[in-house]
């Protein structure tokens, strides 16, 4: 559960060179890098993009061991596929790997990069609606976690870790809803509040789309990356 | 339940196919929504159960599993919101550590899809047995099997890969998942019955 926390401080905090860089430059080298990783078929090509990926996370300062550790969930999904490929062909299995492994690691430079408000006004130029329903979920995510984990501990400490699992399946559940009825009524006098002050359903954002020399060259690296993979087929 | 599949795995032709799709369902849902004033007043409550859906989805069941709601998100909030919820979750959690961006199109639709069939079977079971626990719990058991079929079907004509090895070490983790889902959605909807009935009218 803290690890939303985490991503959230290491996106906010950091002051790398890729935490300044331009969002929409993050966004484009995203693009470049995942379809890199996606048309690929060599192993060793895909070796070379988790290489480049892994120095840019190396460069950031960010954790690459906690990165890791939070990429073991959606790998363990991964290795179903590889393992299932792997009777059929050992070069198959290994395109799965490295493209899995690649692509979240990629994910997780542009998330522990880019502080996610960012991401969600640059979407309110798609649709408004999203963006407004980011910026709320955004809000409440935290003060849900928050409560439920107070919530569950209090339980705990009640006994219900001693009751069986039906029974506490209900508890978590009647708590869920509990606090899902709280912050429902929290949320509508929040909202009501904002339409008092203007709020016309748009978040609106002063991101500058100005970009710098950093920002080319992000770009840059992500059209190189992107070369020297199609090299290698 | 969502389709837990690396980027890279499934061929181009079809996760295009899933984001284009996604983009015209989009544009249908928020047309509804803007159509209907009192569908537009949904936002504080669409954003706080896209903020309870994720918050769902960080939590660990064991099992290599996690709970989805999107059920529950269909009961409350209809079919129109329920897909911009969906979409906007699968953003969510492809950004906060579950990968699988290419993927976000097709797990939109495979979310929503369980929400508007319990949508459907909520109401149906609903009038029939008059019991919400009931109602909800089968509603969701019967809306995320079809759904472990349809994924199936999909893997099975889209990925080159042994059928057999797959749905052995996929089974055991999905019957665990919607059952826990099930009844976590039965209780719930049993317990806002009685406590706050408005929000499931």
């Amino acid at each position: 559960m803290s690890e939303i926390y985490l991503i959230d401080y290491y996106a906010n905090s950091f002051k790398s060179y890729f935490h300044q860089t331009n969002v929409l430059a993050k966004l484009i080298f995203f693009a470049l890098v995942l379809f890199s990783i996606v048309f690929t078929s060599s192993v060793p090509a895909l070796v070379f993009i988790f290489a480049a990926v892994l120095l840019l996370l190396f460069f950031s300062r960010l954790p690459i061991l906690k990165i890791l550790e939070w990429s073991l969930y959606p790998l363990l999904f991964a290795l179903v596929f590889v393992f299932s490929q792997i009777q059929e062909s050992g070069e198959l299995a290994g395109q799965t790997f490295f493209r899995a492994i690649t692509a979240i690691f990629l994910m997780f430079f542009l998330a522990l990069t880019t502080p996610f408000p960012l991401i969600f006004s640059l979407l309110g130029k798609v649709s408004p609606v999203i963006s407004s329903l980011m910026f709320f979920a955004y809000r409440y995510f935290f003060l849900f976690l928050n409560t439920i984990e107070k919530r569950v501990k209090i339980m705990g400490l009640r006994g219900n870790n001693r009751t069986g699992v039906i029974k506490k399946i209900k508890n978590f559940s009647g708590l869920l809803g509990q606090t899902l009825i709280e912050l429902l009524e929290k949320s509508e006098k929040f909202y009501k509040i904002l339409q008092a002050r203007g709020f016309q359903g748009k978040v609106f954002s002063d991101i500058n789309l100005d970009f710098k020399n950093r920002d080319w060259l992000l770009i840059g690296l992500g059209i190189a990356i992107m070369t020297t993979s199609r090299g290698f087929n | 339940m969502h389709i837990h599949i690396p980027d890279g795995v499934l061929p181009p032709w079809l996760w295009l196919t899933g984001y284009f799709l996604a983009g015209l369902f989009l544009a249908i849902a928020l047309k509804r929504i803007k159509q209907s004033p009192e569908s537009s007043k949904r936002i504080p409550r669409a954003g706080l159960l896209l903020a309870f859906t994720l918050l769902a989805t960080s939590l660990p069941l064991g099992f290599f599993s996690h709970l989805n709601l999107m059920v529950f998100n269909g009961i409350l909030l209809g079919g129109a919101w329920s897909f911009v919820v969906s979409l906007s979750l699968n953003f969510l959690l492809a950004f906060f550590g579950h990968g699988a961006i290419t993927i976000v199109g097709l797990n939109t639709i495979f979310l929503w899809l369980q929400a508007l069939l319990g949508i459907l079977l909520f109401r149906v079971f609903s009038k029939l047995l008059k019991n919400p626990f009931l109602s909800s719990f089968i509603a969701c058991f019967t809306s995320l099997s079809l759904s472990f079929v349809s994924l199936l079907a999909l893997l099975f004509v889209s990925v080159e890969f042994a059928e057999s090895v797959f749905v052995a070490l996929s089974l055991p983790v999905f019957i665990f998942e919607v059952l826990i889902e099930s009844l976590v959605t039965g209780f719930i909807i049993n317990f806002l019955s009685k406590t706050k009935p408005d929000l499931l009218s």
